[in-house]
């Protein structure tokens, strides 16, 4: 660094970086990029997380009661759809998404495969800002025409014929431009680590989590324009007299309900294949051990993404559906335990042996192990056909996904906060919050999500803010869970806070011997350029 | 430069899979209309392309060759009695009646049947009307061939007018030799009738006015005649 401030400085300093506004608003810096991905991520993780608290506020005892404080917004029971709406859609495309694939795919991607930048840096800055109109656009659907209270799945007939008013139309031209945002990602993240990687490094040598980002890329490649064509139907269905989705007019509900899936289900791969990575990384390094089974790992989230493709219809099984069709949907889905459970008994026998420190990104990957692995014993239960059509739409389905998304996906994000921060923000933080933290959010998410089961399993129906007294004890017990994740999160604010009043810096490589990727070799915090000149290996 | 082209050249090929996608998603619609055709998924019932004694006449052939090869047990025996129950539904946005004249009748497969149902328009205006249907269990839909359907075509009533809208069917006798539904003994077709969309009929109601008017409450031909035969469904 010394050697560049001596020689003549430019305008803009050593490093060519802008200053005030502009360098965030018109920003080209995969880095600044990121940062901008992980603040919007955190800033709508808490809004989805108020929605949820004020769900189960709602559902602590039977009756209606906090429905009934927010009369301005409309009739209880549709306020309430229009929160769990919220919650879902802000949690999928505002939270999760920006976090995983936005915020540590910019940051660490090029970092990791020695590349300078993203291949398309201007259409990386054009990804971040399509995002916030349509935060705005969802977030505003909800204070006109009584919200979108259609579930994140927005199904016709209930969106077309059962929702007039702007709102439904708010929410769909919101999901266009959150599609088209991560399209556009999407095709960033497979050119860049298609074209730019450092020499010698192939794709069999390239660390797992760019691995997890190709192929989520790949999925969202795919997945994200079935969407898009689905609710382009259902905004003409709605406003210019087509039937794609009417039966009057010779079409099918049920169309809207495969095309949706078969963007849905590569959907959940796409929350979690990232996280999958990221814990790859972690448990690597602080079990100081190469990962097991490097190609086995690899080729296990490529074959998680194939099948996850051809399985949409397990979402559907009380559609109606014949036993033929439901018997292959069934077999499929259970195919996909095998490529997952390669993943988890290869970080089980990364840990093996090794020399662990229990380190708080550490500790977040163990819990993330456990917490998705559970959810994916739950998931291979309803993945029969004969026992989903039991707990369809059930609460034991919002146990399950939230197990394997809500616990899966969040701890990932997490894990890797707290994995790469010191290198973002050059600053340690406090090791003693961060296990408070997770201590909390453990505690607080098991409590809240395990009787969820018992209660799907004793027939309580989602999506209705009113239950029979018989649910009121396990409902009581989830809701104070819930507020205990809340005290976690707030934990994790203060531990914020306290790092960025830190006058501590660490140093190019906090995590010492296991931490053999490339972005350990550069100083923390990483400069505004890095990998210039491409490293060897 | 290579390196800048290779960048175009990926981004052009995954922004052709995008538009792939993309367009695959609209193709998903007559696509998943012409699946559900083909396999009779759903229950999605068959248009007769044959008549019932020319099917009937094939599958003895056919039972006849292979009895003679031996495989006596594969050959329709006899024909096989099936129960086929009449429903019908009306969308509440349609202010109509739908009632089979008959609630089941029993035949024997390959045996051409006409079954009528009487459909009224109670509301004050005349009305277009569109009938989905399906037969359960879905598995039979393969074999329930339809000669002619009201349910071809839209239907418009009259305020006040009822008239008998005639099914012409027949099962396929080679249901008898399918395994799969070796216990269906009652077959249930069911139609619903959805108001169609209003500017579809506005139109042609301005022509007809005269025609309606002078047909008075003559009950229509079974179908409403070839000439008016909709999109093949």
């Amino acid at each position: 660094m010394s050697t560049a401030t001596e020689q003549a400085t430019p305008p803009n300093g050593a490093d060519h970086k802008p200053r005030g506004m502009g360098r965030w608003l018109f920003s080209t810096n995969h880095k600044d990029i990121g940062t901008m991905y992980l603040i919007f991520a955190v800033v709508f993780g808490l809004v989805g997380a108020l929605f949820s608290v004020l769900v189960r506020m709602e559902m602590a005892a039977p009756g209606i009661q906090v429905m009934n404080w927010l009369f301005f917004l409309g009739e209880p029971n549709q306020v309430f759809n229009v929160l769990i709406t919220g919650h879902g859609l802000i949690m999928v495309f505002f939270m999760v998404m920006p976090a995983l694939i936005g915020g540590f795919g910019n940051w660490f991607v090029p970092l990791m495969i020695g590349a300078p930048d993203m291949a398309f840096p201007r259409m990386n800055n054009i990804s971040f800002w399509l995002l916030i109109p349509s935060a705005l656009l969802l977030v505003g659907s909800i204070f006109v025409d009584g919200g979108p209270g259609v579930g994140w799945t927005v199904y016709a007939p209930l969106s077309t014929v059962g929702a007039p008013g702007a709102a439904v139309d708010m929410a769909i031209l919101s999901l266009h431009l959150a599609g088209a945002s991560s399209i556009l990602g999407a095709i960033n993240f497979i050119t860049t680590i298609f074209n730019m990687r450092a020499p010698g490094m192939t794709l069999h040598k390239m660390p797992l989590y760019v691995w997890s980002v190709l192929v989520t890329a790949f999925l969202i490649l795919l997945a994200m324009p079935v969407l898009a064509g689905a609710i382009t139907m259902l905004l003409t269905d709605r406003n210019f007299g087509t039937a794609f989705f009417d039966a009057a007019g010779g079409g099918d509900p049920v169309l809207y309900q495969h095309l949706f899936w078969f963007f849905g289900h590569p959907e959940v791969y796409i929350l979690i294949l990232p996280g999958f990575g990221i814990i790859s990384q972690v448990v690597s390094t602080f079990s100081r051990k190469p990962i097991f089974g490097y190609l086995g790992m690899a080729y296990a989230m490529v074959a998680i993404g194939f099948v996850g493709f051809i399985v949409w219809a397990h979402h559907m099984y009380a559609s109606g559906l014949d036993v033929d069709t439901r018997a292959y949907f069934v077999a499929g889905t259970l195919v996909i335990a095998v490529p997952t459970g390669i993943k988890i008994f290869s970080w089980i026998a990364t840990m093996w042996g090794g020399s662990i420190r229990f380190a708080t990104p550490m500790i977040f990957a163990m819990g993330m192990i456990f917490l998705f692995t559970l959810g994916g014993v739950t998931g291979v239960v309803i993945a029969n056909a004969g026992i989903d059509i039991a707990v369809h739409d059930t609460y034991y389905i919002v146990g399950h996904f939230h197990y394997t998304m809500s616990m899966g996906a969040l701890f990932g994000i997490f894990t890797g906060f707290y994995y790469w921060i010191p290198k973002m923000t050059g600053r340690p933080y406090s090791e003693l919050l961060g296990k408070i933290h997770f201590w909390l959010l453990f505690v607080g998410v098991n409590l809240t999500f395990f009787p969820m089961h018992f209660l799907g399993l004793a027939g309580m129906p989602r999506r209705i803010p009113d239950y029979p007294d018989a649910f009121a004890g396990w409902n009581m017990v989830s809701t104070l869970g819930s507020y205990i994740s809340v005290l976690g999160t707030a934990v994790f604010l203060v531990l914020i806070y306290k790092m960025f009043r830190s006058k501590e810096r660490v140093g190019a490589n906090p995590w010492g011997e296991g931490a053999t990727t490339l972005e350990w070799t550069v100083p923390s915090p990483a400069p505004f350029h890095t990998h210039q000149t491409p490293p060897r290996s | 430069m290579a390196a800048r082209r290779a960048n175009r050249m990926t981004a052009l090929a995954a922004t052709l899979a995008v538009a792939a996608m993309v367009g695959a998603s609209f193709a998903a619609v007559p696509l998943y209309r012409i699946f559900c055709q083909v396999t009779g998924f759903g229950g999605t019932t068959q248009v007769a392309t044959q008549v019932a004694a020319q099917v009937a006449a094939q599958v003895a052939a056919q039972a006849a060759a292979q009895a003679a090869a031996g495989d006596g047990a594969a050959g329709a025996r006899g024909g096989r009695w099936i129960t086929v129950s009449m429903l019908g539904n009306v969308n509440n946005s349609l202010p109509w009646s739908l009632v089979p004249r008959k609630p089941k009748i029993t035949l024997r497969v390959g045996e051409n049947a006409l079954v009528t149902y009487r459909a009224t328009n109670h509301g004050a205006r005349t009305v277009a009307g569109v009938a989905t249907f399906n037969v359960t269990p879905h598995k039979a839909g393969p074999y329930f061939v339809k000669v002619e359907c009201f349910c071809f075509s839209r239907q418009t009533l009259k305020p006040g007018e009822s008239v008998d809208m005639a099914v012409s069917f027949f099962i396929d006798p080679r249901l008898a030799r399918d395994r799969k539904l070796d216990g269906v003994t009652d077959i249930a077709l069911s139609y619903t009738f959805f108001r169609a969309p209003e500017a579809d009929f506005r139109a042609p109601e301005a022509d007809q006015g005269q025609d309606l008017a002078s047909a008075g409450r003559t009950p229509p031909a079974p179908g409403r005649g070839p000439a008016r035969a909709g999109p093949e469904r």
